[in-house]
């Protein structure tokens, strides 16, 4: 098995068990979110992003939707990690 | 003896820049604390740095003085940011061209530009930092009255 077989294997069992679900441009995908403490400028907030399996989401581009955990977001920069999974940063709407 | 009046001179932008009309209460003189979304928009008062002058040669001095102050425009908003922080800024040129005043005397607050930044968090944050200052004239013994 090449390595890179090897490595979507991986990443398709790590989300099959450490996911959830949200939905993106209308599709259901597996995704890690994350919401971490952010305080740009001086403003107490937050940076959204999520990290899916990037063949996974299809027609991606900033502008894109996503709804997880009931909030509606819209996506401002798309960042693949060269390993087969993409982090989309997130602006809530 | 009366509070300095770089504390005078806060109060008094503080009471000036309250109660705008997009900004309303949230008028804050050295926050520190991150702005919250109950902040916001808001105002965010610095006095950043005075120059003195001796225009006496013996002291105690009289003093012509130029506090530079700055007044940051705070807003978080999905849409609209810029606009929201050119009316907020508005707002605050137009009350400060008024002046200011410190007991019964009145003090001149001149606009002497802006700096603009933003960035995303989970809406996007801007602040349009507004540079103004005020001279006014003091002793060197006495930091507390207006002359």
């Amino acid at each position: 098995m090449s390595f890179a077989a090897l490595q979507a294997r991986v990443n398709s069992a790590a989300m099959e068990k450490l996911s959830d679900i949200a939905t993106i441009n209308t599709v259901a995908v597996n995704v890690k979110f994350d919401e971490s403490y952010a305080d740009p400028l001086g403003f107490s907030g937050s940076s959204p992003s999520l990290i899916a399996i990037s063949t996974e989401m299809t027609g991606l581009a900033q502008g894109s939707t996503v709804f997880y955990g009931g909030v509606n977001y819209t996506v401002t920069a798309i960042k693949p990690d060269g390993a087969g999974m993409t982090r989309l940063m997130l602006q809530e709407v | 003896m009366a509070n300095h009046l770089h504390k005078q001179i806060r109060d008094a932008l503080k009471t000036a820049l309250t109660g705008l009309t997009t900004t309303g209460a949230r008028a804050y003189a050295n926050r520190l604390q991150p702005m919250t979304d109950s902040t916001l928009p808001g105002l965010r008062i610095f006095l950043d740095t005075e120059e003195a002058q001796g225009v006496t040669i013996h002291q105690p001095q009289v003093q012509e003085r130029t506090l530079q102050l700055a007044v940051d425009c705070c807003a978080k908003a999905v849409s609209g940011l810029d606009d929201a922080l050119d009316q907020i800024s508005k707002e605050v040129e137009v009350a400060l061209a008024a002046g200011i005043t410190i007991g019964s005397k009145s003090l001149q607050v001149f606009y002497e530009g802006m700096e603009f930044t933003d960035e995303q968090s989970d809406k996007p944050v801007g602040v349009k930092r507004l540079r103004f200052s005020v001279p006014y004239t003091a002793m060197s013994n006495a930091p507390d009255v207006l002359i």
